[in-house]
């Protein structure tokens, strides 16, 4: 499995560009299964293929705020990305063996944060369909699109993120909270730091690749983004960035 | 023309925002929210043929755009039936409207 440390951190639209653009070239078998660790500078927020914009994020406060914002091509909620505190994966591979089953898929793949959360000192479990949750409290989240036989999955781990931020960023609906049991986005959602009082960034991503690795029974080689990766992304991105994609529902 | 709205929860939430003009015809109808389907144009195409449904027969026939998908989080027969509801709440206050 192809590993890509690119933590230096882009804007949101690049990032799903190139989370796009891994899946096209994956699937076209111009790349090898890769996972690509990533961060968002600035800070910003994603919402689900299926979500209304208005129904999920507060607008009047990212556009005050100055947070960027698109939709992602795969289903789930709106997240908000923390640039200095939320690392997110991305990986792409074929939808083979135990991934062929979706909702086992996502076991299998977010079983990869479980393990690297419980490494380092924390009781995660992974409640489906998409969470990874430390005492009943979400911590990452993940979604998956398929074509062709192919998956990308992305997700978030908050190990520093402002919850403050968060909370005021999106928007949830009351019956969705009622079902969780709070009262508010703020008491859903744990970070790292909170649990464990300190954060070792470079121990965390250490072990979400030994994660992965262990998940998909997978040796590991590192790599850096190809031109054509970036090429492909440059060609994608400016659908993240128009209005009609972002408003489309 | 009626605008209705309803948010129904099940493991994922979803909103159900409806124009329905006149015969109780759909005009417009958004199925949104934090779930998932695959492959996710699925969903469009079940709107897209909700679109002028007026009875029964016309949204079970479009909800079975969903039959070969997979959509996870969303208790599909429920929300088949809260659509109906829509339709049939329409035909309930027309033929009330007449007595």
């Amino acid at each position: 499995m192809r590993v890509i440390l690119d933590l230096e951190g882009r804007d949101v639209y690049w990032q799903m560009a190139i989370d796009e653009a891994l899946l096209h070239l994956r699937i076209n078998g111009r790349i090898d299964n890769t996972l690509r660790l990533y961060r968002f500078k600035p800070s910003a927020v994603t919402i689900g293929y299926f979500q209304r914009i208005r129904d999920s994020v507060n607008i009047d406060y990212l556009n005050a705020s100055g947070i960027d914002y698109t939709r992602r091509i795969t289903g789930g909620g709106s997240v908000y990305h923390d640039s200095g505190g939320e690392i997110t994966y991305s990986i792409v591979l074929p939808a083979e063996g135990a991934l062929v089953d979706i909702l086992e898929s996502y076991r299998v793949l977010c079983g990869a944060l479980v393990y690297a959360l419980r490494k380092i000192g924390l009781q995660a479990e992974f409640v489906p369909i998409n969470d990874v949750v430390v005492y009943g409290r979400k911590i990452s989240g993940s979604a998956q699109t398929r074509r062709l036989g192919y998956i990308l999955q992305h997700g978030t781990l908050m190990y520093a993120t402002d919850l403050d931020t968060l909370e005021k960023a999106l928007v949830a609906p009351r019956e969705k909270l009622m079902s969780k049991g709070v009262r508010s986005i703020r008491e859903r959602v744990v970070t790292i730091k909170e649990v464990l009082g300190s954060v070792d960034v470079d121990q965390i991503v250490k072990s979400l690749i030994e994660g992965f690795s262990r998940a998909l029974n997978a040796e590991v080689y590192y790599d850096e983004l190809s031109g054509e990766e970036i090429r492909v992304a440059s060609e994608i991105i400016s659908k993240y960035r128009s209005h009609e994609w972002i408003y489309r529902r | 023309m009626k605008q209705e709205s309803i948010i129904l929860r099940y493991e994922k939430t979803v909103k159900v925002d409806i124009v329905i003009g006149d015969e109780c015809r759909i005009i417009d109808i958004i199925i949104s929210g934090d779930f998932f389907a695959y492959p996710e144009d699925s969903i469009e195409r079940l709107e897209s043929k909700l679109k002028e449904c007026r009875d029964e027969l016309c949204i079970e026939e479009a909800f079975r755009e969903l039959s070969s998908s997979v959509v996870l989080g969303v208790n599909v027969e429920d929300l088949k039936n809260k659509v109906m509801g829509f339709i049939k709440n329409c035909r309930s206050v027309y033929s009330g409207g007449g007595i």
